[in-house]
C-alpha cells in the first residue's frame, strides 16, 4: 500500500509544478489520471514523450518545431525582411491565424521582468540580434504584451538596436494595458499589426 | 467590503485569467489578494493591477484567511514617466521589491506606505543623480523598519569616525578600525557624511545631489549587504539594474 501512496504523490506533484495548477486541481488531475484505461494513460505518457523528442526550438526563430529551421523560416515567399517579436510560440500562432502577416517571426520566451530578476539574457534576445547581423532584416514588429514587461522588454530592444539601422515598430494599442495578447481575438491583433507605429 | 487606498507591488499570475496581486496598504500592511478575470482582454481592472501603480482598491477581506479577494481597482497614478524609462523602472522594482520583504501583513504599514508614495513619486519626476534617491530610501526604510545602522559615530566605543569605518550589519552600525578587526563594509567617512545628509534631506533636493561615483559605490554595497543580512535574501531587481549601463554614468 505505501509503495502505491508515493506513486499517487509523486503523480501530483508533477502536476503541481504546471503552470496555473494548484494543489486541488493537481490532485483531480492525479485521481482523473489513476480512474484513465491503462491504454488511455499509456497514450497520453506517449503523447508527452513524443513531443519532448520531436519538437526542438528552431535555430534562427526560436520557435517550436519539428524541423529546423522551422516551416515559417524555410519558407521563401515568406517576407524575410520583417521580423514580428513575440514573447510566446502561442501568440505567432494567434498571429499566423489571422492569414495576414507574410513575415517571419522571433519568439523571446519572455519578456524582461526586474520584479522577478528576469534580465535581457535570460530571454532570446542575443539570438534576435544575431539575427539582425547581415543587415537583411529592415524592420522588426515588437508585439510583446502591452503590460509593464512587455513595455520594458520592447523599451530595450529600442535601446540596442538604435544603432543597427534598422526600422523598429511597436503593435498598435489597440490591445488594452495590462491583458495578455493570448487572450485577444484574430481581428484585434490584426488590427494592432497593421495599426503600427515607429518606436 | 473595504475601501483602501495601494500600491502594487508585484503580481502573479494564478490561473488562464486570474492573477495573485501583492498590495501594500497603509491600514492592513501587505495584502495578498486574487483579482479575477484580470488577465482577460476585457476585463474591469484595466491597467489598475500592473505593478508599481498607484491604485484606490476595493478588498473582501476576511480574517484568518491568506488570499483575499481583490473585486476592484481603480488606478489613481500609473507613474508613466518610471515605465517610460528602463533605469527608472529598474529602480522602482527594486523599491516595490524591498517594500514586499519589509512589510508584515496585517499591520499598521502608513509610515511604509507613506514612504513608498513619496520614493515613486520623486522618481517619477527625478532624471538624474539616481544614486543618492536610492541611498535615501534604503536609509529611510531602515530607519521606519526600526533597523537604520549608527553612522554618526563607532557603535562599539562611541567615537567618532576618522578615516574610514566598516558598516557592519550584526553589529547594527559602523565600526571604527580598531573595533571591527576588517569584517564588514568598508566605508570613508565622508561617505558616512553623504548618508547622514541623505537621511534627513528633503525629498526635493535628491536629484540635485550630485554623489562621487566611488561614494556610491561604496555606500549602495554596504547598503545592500547590510539589507540582505536582515531579509536573508538577494534582492531580484539589484540583478536586473546591474544588467543596464550603470547609474548616474553618463
Ligand atoms: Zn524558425
Ligand atoms: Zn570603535
Amino acid at each position: 500500500m505505501r509503495g502505491e501512496g508515493g506513486a499517487i504523490t509523486k503523480l501530483v506533484e508533477e502536476f503541481r509544478r504546471l503552470p496555473g495548477i494548484g494543489p486541488k486541481s493537481a490532485q483531480r488531475l492525479a485521481f482523473h489520471i489513476i480512474n484513465l484505461s491503462k491504454e488511455e494513460a499509456l497514450r497520453l505518457a506517449q503523447a508527452i514523450t513524443e513531443a519532448k523528442e520531436k519538437i526542438r526550438f528552431c535555430s534562427v526563430c526560436c520557435n517550436i518545431t519539428e524541423t529546423d529551421p522551422c516551416e515559417t523560416c524555410a519558407d521563401p515567399r515568406r517576407d524575410h525582411s520583417v521580423i514580428c517579436v513575440v514573447e510566446k510560440p502561442s501568440e505567432a500562432a494567434l498571429i499566423e491565424k489571422g492569414g495576414r502577416y507574410r513575415g517571419l517571426y522571433h519568439i523571446l520566451h519572455g519578456s524582461i521582468s526586474p520584479l522577478d530578476g528576469i534580465g535581457p539574457d535570460d530571454i532570446r534576445l542575443r539570438e534576435l540580434l544575431a539575427r539582425l547581423a547581415d543587415k537583411s532584416v529592415s524592420e522588426l514588429i515588437v508585439a510583446t504584451n502591452p503590460n509593464t514587461n512587455g513595455e520594458a522588454t520592447a523599451m530595450y530592444i529600442r535601446e540596442v538596436t538604435r544603432l543597427l539601422g534598422v526600422r523598429v515598430t511597436r503593435i498598435a494599442q489597440g490591445v488594452p494595458v495590462g491583458s495578455d495578447l493570448e487572450f485577444a481575438d484574430n481581428s484585434t491583433l490584426a488590427h494592432a499589426l497593421e495599426g503600427r507605429r515607429e518606436m | 467590503m473595504e475601501k483602501t487606498e495601494a500600491v502594487v507591488l508585484h503580481t502573479y499570475n494564478l490561473t488562464e485569467s486570474s492573477k495573485i496581486v501583492v498590495l501594500l496598504t497603509p491600514y492592513r500592511g501587505k495584502v495578498r489578494a486574487v483579482a479575477k478575470g484580470v488577465r482577460r482582454t476585457k476585463s474591469k481592472f484595466g491597467s489598475a493591477l500592473e505593478p508599481i501603480t498607484h491604485v484606490e482598491a476595493e478588498i473582501y477581506f476576511k480574517d484568518g484567511r491568506d488570499l483575499q479577494n481583490l473585486s476592484q481597482a481603480e488606478t489613481l497614478d500609473a507613474f508613466p514617466s518610471i515605465r517610460s524609462d528602463l533605469t527608472r523602472l529598474g529602480l522602482a522594482s527594486l523599491i516595490c521589491e524591498l517594500m514586499e520583504q519589509f512589510a508584515q501583513e496585517d499591520e499598521d504599514s502608513s509610515a511604509l506606505f507613506a514612504l513608498l508614495l513619496i520614493a515613486l513619486k520623486t522618481l517619477a519626476s527625478t532624471t538624474k543623480n539616481y544614486a543618492s534617491l536610492l541611498i535615501s530610501f534604503y536609509l529611510r526604510l531602515l530607519d521606519v523598519s526600526g533597523l537604520l545602522p549608527e553612522i554618526n559615530h563607532c557603535v562599539r566605543c562611541r567615537r567618532g569616525i576618522e578615516g574610514h569605518a566598516y558598516l557592519e550589519a550584526s553589529a547594527g552600525g559602523a565600526l571604527c578600525g580598531g573595533c571591527s578587526g576588517g569584517a564588514g563594509e568598508k566605508v570613508y567617512a565622508g561617505s558616512l557624511k553623504i548618508m547622514q545628509r541623505l537621511l534627513t534631506c528633503d525629498w526635493t533636493m535628491l536629484d540635485r545631489t550630485r554623489i562621487a561615483q566611488p561614494s556610491a559605490d561604496e555606500i549602495l554595497r554596504a547598503l545592500n549587504t547590510y539589507i540582505i543580512h536582515h531579509t536573508g535574501r538577494e534582492l531580484r531587481s539589484a540583478r536586473f539594474l546591474r544588467s543596464l549601463p550603470k547609474l548616474d554614468r553618463e
